[in-house]
């Protein structure tokens, strides 16, 4: 049985920053694969490139002083590293949309919230093939009706509404509408929630995992919360300092985290119930990106480290059952190794 | 442990004015009347989504903001009304770590002259015995102390926030504000200071009032918690308790819409409607409106009190709701 | 238990050197200059400025007749055009125009240095003060600032040096007077937004006064803004005084003041084009750096702009 090919396929990227001080090696190789209908979270910490990661898809990096060194972004056979900036202008928005993270900066505050999803539905109204168009309806019945897509109370009102008079969890699903506007394929969420208290985060959270399974959409969820990413994504992809160290189904990852890194992360998560018990972080820091270490890039701070990870990168492998992990203690068939 | 606690708060009570509407005056009741109780040595945490007044009560304890009415008792002392030069003594003994590390400190000041500033003011330090005492706070909380010449934006955000947990204790503090310490922190880094802030306590014979809207995180450091919503506090008593038994309809809501990094099983019921913004509050119960056990037109007119509930084996347990207001009777 | 003892001793003097304490000052001066150097208007802003300077510090021993300076008069010479003898010519009662040039930078500076410092003085602690303290404070403060503000400068300038008398120390009062009103703008609003950060308020909770605050906390946050508006000021501090010199209001002769040299020369043109021509592209040079140089400090400051 043949598996249907990829929506989005990552491979071999390597991206570099050029500063005063030299280039940053911020991306060193990474390959992460989607199917249609599949959700993928990325998780990790500051600096380890997954904002950089989903931007570089869409594009939206300043090209220079970013570069691609190597490597290709395949998105539907086609490949966007190298596609000219007039075709990534029909990609953004209609078959790749994004959500970014502080929904007030990404609305324009003089303009009512019905303007900017009119605008934006007429924007794309252009660019979709006939068959897509919304057969009859004006802009503002298909602005209605994605807004009743998103939940949002009122919608006939709220096209008259400001930004500013809106709430922050109203204003990202006025966001997520407009992503929706142009019938994408993929969405691309960039902390969507961080900004949101906990009880909105939770409602928002609960509509994409709705819209997800109602719209059929392959969905990439970036966080640095990875309870976050545990709520709406089958898989889960960890990232450190440039490189995929994990990906594995949640499941997987979340009972049996493989990678010193991961099982270090979910160990410095404080839990809501049971034991109180001590919580342990990682000591160090992220290796400078202008001269990154020829091995591993986890090399400094694992605590599993042996002599090979200095000098050779870790490929990614699979461990066994589709978990896959980038670490020399996993050459091949799965292991158990034990955080100590 | 003495019988009078460190820090007593009764009535707690602050309004702004703001401007609301074309030519409207409106009235914000960040704080609406809330009693709290610290006693030397505890840490109690805080917690609440935003408009839950959580950081206005931290501003009103260290002084930064007036109470509009109440009481806050400090080591047996009334504070509130204090002015100038008892307020400064006052000061001295409680002291508070600030949300953000990236601007908790002075980007034109180094890492030496930030912390120096309380030992100059307080205890007019100079030379080499301020040198002296500077270094021996940066060995308190792990830090080189070359960090000293250092300026804030080439240190790390858990290193900042190290950075001000020195000059916070700086003058030995007997009561430690913390509002969000970690919030701004990777993980790693946050579990690094949670424990180093569990065991500062310990050493420094420290009282923590700990301000969070991470709930986990407080579990992990306060022995006993306080649920705030739109100013009042609704819920208390030791945090194991409260979080594996709630008795309020929002704290137990809060708990379920944390999310853990563990495989769903079934979906948690989620809170309809928006954090009501704190101008406009409906009469009666403030969280009436989202309410899901709601019991009837009781809880639309009339605010319920914070009363004592027996259901606790380690302490003292609170509530702010109607469904056990006959459980007084 | 307490860490802190009583008895805190005294270590002495520090044990790193000078240059190891004050690395990081040192590594930020570097950066400030290597982002300032790639940027080639900023440094052709420098070298004019540089020049100027140098000029004004150097001028009465190098010019070729220092008697002209002061007005000497030697009617032979008059209106002599470009020569070996007088690179620039001479005026019309035989003055070496580059002489008169060269001493008339060091007045430039001077009246430069004065108007934007006297500016500063005025300007910036009352817009601290307007900033950090609001209620009537503030709006009395403002709206005076506005009052002067809804005039212009020039106007106002020529006003004040009728009252005075003219001459060259009234006008550098008038516009002394008139110019401090920009920095009330620029650090009002740099203070309204600097007041709510997080470390002011930690500067309270360590007990320091308001006093402290906004000299310790504030003022030193404010100096960016301050520098590259004063960088600006110091060019048209100049061309301002030109302006009321040319028209007779400010220096008179036979002070050797760029504006004052061309309203004389203005009725030599054009057969006798280089007296006017000189001191103009004097002040344009000069004007023209200053310029520069401050565009080039805004993005040295900047912070966006920065690291690319």
């Amino acid at each position: 049985m043949t598996s249907p090919l990829p929506v989005l396929s990552i491979e071999n990227l390597h991206l570099d920053f050029d500063t005063f001080d030299g280039a940053l090696h911020v991306l060193d190789g990474i390959n992460i694969s989607l199917d249609a209908g599949e959700t993928v979270g990325i998780v990790g910490e500051t600096g380890c490139g997954k904002s950089v990661t989903v931007r570089s898809i869409l594009r939206l990096l300043p090209m220079p002083p970013a570069r691609f060194s190597s490597g290709a972004i395949h998105f539907k056979g086609r490949d966007l590293a190298a596609a000219s900036e007039r075709d990534m202008r029909r990609i953004r928005g209609l078959e790749i949309a994004l959500i970014p993270q502080d929904p007030m900066s990404y609305l324009n505050p003089v303009f009512t919230v019905g303007q900017q999803l009119t605008d934006v539905i007429r924007a794309h109204g252009r660019n979709l093939p006939p068959a897509q168009r919304s057969a009859g309806k004006s802009a503002r019945e298909r602005a209605i009706e994605l807004l009743t897509q998103v939940h949002l109370p009122h919608p006939e009102k709220q096209l008259e509404a400001y930004p500013h008079e809106l709430s922050g969890g109203m204003r990202q699903r006025v966001l997520i509408a407009m992503a929706l506007a142009g019938q994408p394929s993929l969405l691309i969420a960039d902390e969507p929630t961080t900004a949101l208290d906990v009880t909105i985060q939770a409602q928002i959270l609960r509509l994409i995992g709705d819209l997800v399974g109602r719209l059929g959409l392959a969905v990439i969820l970036i966080s640095h919360d990875i309870g976050v990413v545990a709520k709406v994504c089958r898989r889960i992809v960890v990232m450190y300092a440039g490189t995929v160290v994990e990906d594995a189904s949640a499941e997987d990852l979340l009972e049996r985290p493989l990678h010193p890194y991961t099982q270090g992360l979910l160990a410095a998560i404080p839990k809501l119930h049971g034991d109180n018990q001590q919580l342990s972080g990682i000591p160090g820091s992220i290796p400078n990106l202008l001269q990154p270490p020829a091995g591993c890039r986890f090399y400094d701070r694992c605590p599993l480290r042996m002599d090979v990870c200095r000098t050779q990168k870790p490929p990614l492998v699979d461990a066994g059952g589709g978990q896959r992990v980038a670490c020399h203690l996993y050459p091949g068939p799965r292991q158990e190794a034990h955080y100590v | 442990m003495s019988d009078v606690p460190l820090l007593q708060v009764r009535g707690l009570t602050k309004h702004f004015d703001i401007h609301s509407g074309r030519f409207g005056k409106a009235l914000l009741k960040a704080v609406d009347g809330i009693d709290l109780t610290l006693d030397r040595g505890e840490s109690l945490g805080l917690v609440g989504e935003s408009g839950s007044g959580k950081s206005t009560v931290a501003r009103l304890v260290t002084g930064l903001h007036r109470p509009t009415g109440g009481e806050i008792v400090f080591a047996g002392s009334s504070i509130q009304d204090m002015s100038g030069r008892d307020r400064r003594r006052i000061g001295r003994d409680i002291q508070m770590v600030f949300q953000d590390p990236h601007s908790s400190l002075n980007p034109r000041k180094t890492i030496f002259g930030s912390i120096a500033e309380p030992l100059t003011i307080h205890d007019g330090l100079r030379g080499g015995r301020l040198r002296a005492r500077v270094e021996e706070l940066l060995e308190t909380v792990q830090l080189d102390r070359r960090f000293m010449y250092r300026f804030p934006h080439e240190l790390s955000g858990g290193q900042k926030q190290r950075v001000c947990i020195a000059r916070a204790v700086a003058l030995n503090p007997k009561l430690l504000v913390l509002d969000e310490p970690t919030s701004a922190l990777d993980v790693s880094v946050q579990a690094q200071i949670l424990e180093f802030l569990r065991e500062l306590q310990y050493r420094l014979d420290l009282t923590y009032l700990f301000i969070s809207h991470n709930l986990a995180v407080v579990r992990h450091v306060c022995s006993r918690v306080a649920v705030m919503y739109m100013g009042r506090v609704i819920e208390a008593g030791p945090t194991t308790e409260v979080f594996d038994q709630p008795n309020h309809p929002y704290t137990k809501v809060l708990l379920a819409s944390v999310p853990e990094p563990v495989v769903q099983q079934q979906e948690a019921p989620t809170l309809g409607g928006d954090v009501p913004s704190p101008i406009s509050l409906p009469p009666g119960c403030p969280f009436n409106p989202r309410c899901p056990n709601k019991i009837g037109p009781v809880c639309e007119t009339l605010n319920p009190e914070l009363i004592p509930v027996g259901n606790s084996t380690t302490g003292a347990r609170h509530v702010a709701c109607h469904l056990f207001s006959d459980q007084l009777r | 238990m307490n860490t802190a003892s009583p008895e805190v001793t005294d270590t002495g003097r520090p044990t790193e050197s000078w240059r190891e304490r004050h690395a990081s000052s040192i590594r930020q001066m570097r950066l400030y200059w290597h982002t300032y150097r790639r940027n080639a208007s900023a440094m052709v802003g420098l070298v004019l400025v540089v020049i100027f300077l140098l000029l004004s510090l150097i001028s009465p021993w190098i010019v070729p007749y220092p008697a002209d300076a002061t007005g000497a008069v030697h009617m032979a010479d008059k209106l002599l055009p470009p020569s070996a003898a007088h690179w620039f010519g001479t005026d019309e009662v035989g003055n070496d125009i580059l002489t008169r040039l060269l001493i008339g930078t060091r007045l430039s500076l001077e009246i430069a240095v004065i108007i934007t410092g006297v500016a500063a003085i005025i300007g910036v602690p009352l817009g601290i003060l307007a900033g950090f303290s609001g209620g009537w404070t503030r709006e009395i403060i403002m709206r005076v600032t506005d009052v002067f503000l809804s005039v212009p400068a020039l106007v106002l300038a020529i006003a004040i040096v009728a009252a005075l008398g003219i001459g060259i120390v009234n006008a550098i009062v008038a516009l002394s007077l008139v110019w401090w009103p920009g920095y009330v703008r620029l650090v009002e609003s740099k203070t309204l937004s600097l007041k709510g950060e997080a470390y002011v308020d930690a500067a309270r909770l360590a007990g320091a006064s308001t006093a402290r605050i906004l000299f310790s906390h504030i003022l030193p946050n404010c100096l960016s803004p301050i520098l590259v508006k004063a960088s600006m000021d110091m060019g048209m501090a100049i061309l301002a005084a030109a302006s009321l010199g040319f028209i007779g209001l400010g220096a008179q002769p036979p002070t050797p003041e760029w504006g004052a040299m061309i309203s004389i020369g203005r009725n030599y043109l054009p057969t006798w084009w280089w007296y006017a021509t000189f001191p103009g592209l004097a002040i344009y040079l000069t004007v023209l750096g200053f310029n520069l140089m401050g565009d080039g400090l805004r993005d040295v400051f900047d912070p966006k702009s920065r690291g690319r």
